[in-house]
């Protein structure tokens, strides 16, 4: 039996391939493949790289309806060493585009992923300051701001 | 390290990494807090609160009465959970304290299903919830 297969077309022009079932794991595409049959669908704010990335995500997550029984393509414990795996290899700016990818496709579970490893890379910093460095933040808060915040968490920084 | 400039993500996913700090760690969110402005906006913000695990709460800082209160506003499963054992074990108020763990446990919070279950074995012999417990 031969599998449906989409057309995903990147920002640069150059077109993906993939199987239906993998694709609609976006509820975006999933809506558009059912509004736009046929048709190559652009995705003008998403790099090729990105978009590899994207679908890289999407095929090892696919749930095969044809494999009978245990549908799952792995296991959900192999499944979750695989996210692991897969944020730790991706640097901060592609971290963000993935995120935003996620966002714009609407794919609830890549989502849930790249945010934990924000949170996670916040949880690395050993302090404020650092986590303005990281991700770009300007102190906008006087001296005797923070000192007031500092009191309200009562917390050891 | 290459920058990553998060203020400039929409709001909603600024909100939703918060709230994953949230639930890693009190001291993160304590850090971000006094990065900036907004930050502080979206670490005070209401979903927050409501994810936030109190069991993570550093045992030697004080958990402030503020703080409790409006975890327990916003629905927040471990306070919820927290609260019910009080009236339940404590206070001896068994129907409030009962229907706050089972709130607690619907919201999926693993701690309060475990003692919701117990409690209704070992208090109504109701085995309905034990039985669906596979080990």
């Amino acid at each position: 039996m031969s599998k449906k297969m989409i057309v995903l077309k990147s920002s640069e022009g150059v077109s993906f391939v993939v199987e239906e079932a993998v694709a609609r794991q976006s509820k975006i595409i999933s809506f558009l493949v059912e509004e736009f049959p046929d048709r190559e669908l652009p995705l003008t704010n998403m790099t090729s790289e990105i978009l590899r990335k994207t679908i890289e995500y999407c095929k090892k997550h696919v749930v095969e309806d044809d494999g009978g029984g245990d549908s799952s393509s792995s296991s959900s414990g192999d499944l979750k060493e695989w996210d692991v795996k897969f944020v730790a290899e991706i640097d901060q700016p592609r971290l963000m585009d993935l995120l935003m990818a996620a966002n714009y496709l609407d794919i609830p579970s890549l989502l849930d992923v790249t945010c934990q490893k924000v949170a996670d890379t916040i949880a690395a910093c050993n302090d404020e300051k650092e986590i303005r460095a990281t991700f770009n933040i300007e102190n906008d808060f006087t001296e005797e701001e923070v000192e007031a915040i500092r009191m309200e968490n009562q917390y050891p920084i | 390290m290459p920058e990553f400039p998060i203020l400039m993500l929409p709001t909603e996913i600024q909100a939703l990494v918060v709230e994953r700090v949230a639930h890693n760690s009190f001291a993160d969110l304590y850090r971000l807090r006094v990065t900036c402005k907004s930050m502080r906006a979206l670490a005070d913000d209401r979903g927050v609160y409501a994810s936030f695990d109190l069991f993570k709460h550093p045992w030697n800082v004080r958990i402030r009465n503020r703080l409790l209160r409006r975890c327990f506003r916003e629905g927040n499963p471990s306070t919820l959970y927290i609260k019910g054992v009080e009236y339940f074990f404590r206070l001896e108020r068994h129907e409030e304290g009962l229907a706050l763990i089972k709130r607690a446990a619907d919201a999926g919070y693993e701690r309060a299903l475990c003692t919701y279950v117990m409690t209704m074995k070992l208090y109504h012999q109701n085995e309905e919830y034990l039985s669906r417990f596979t080990r």
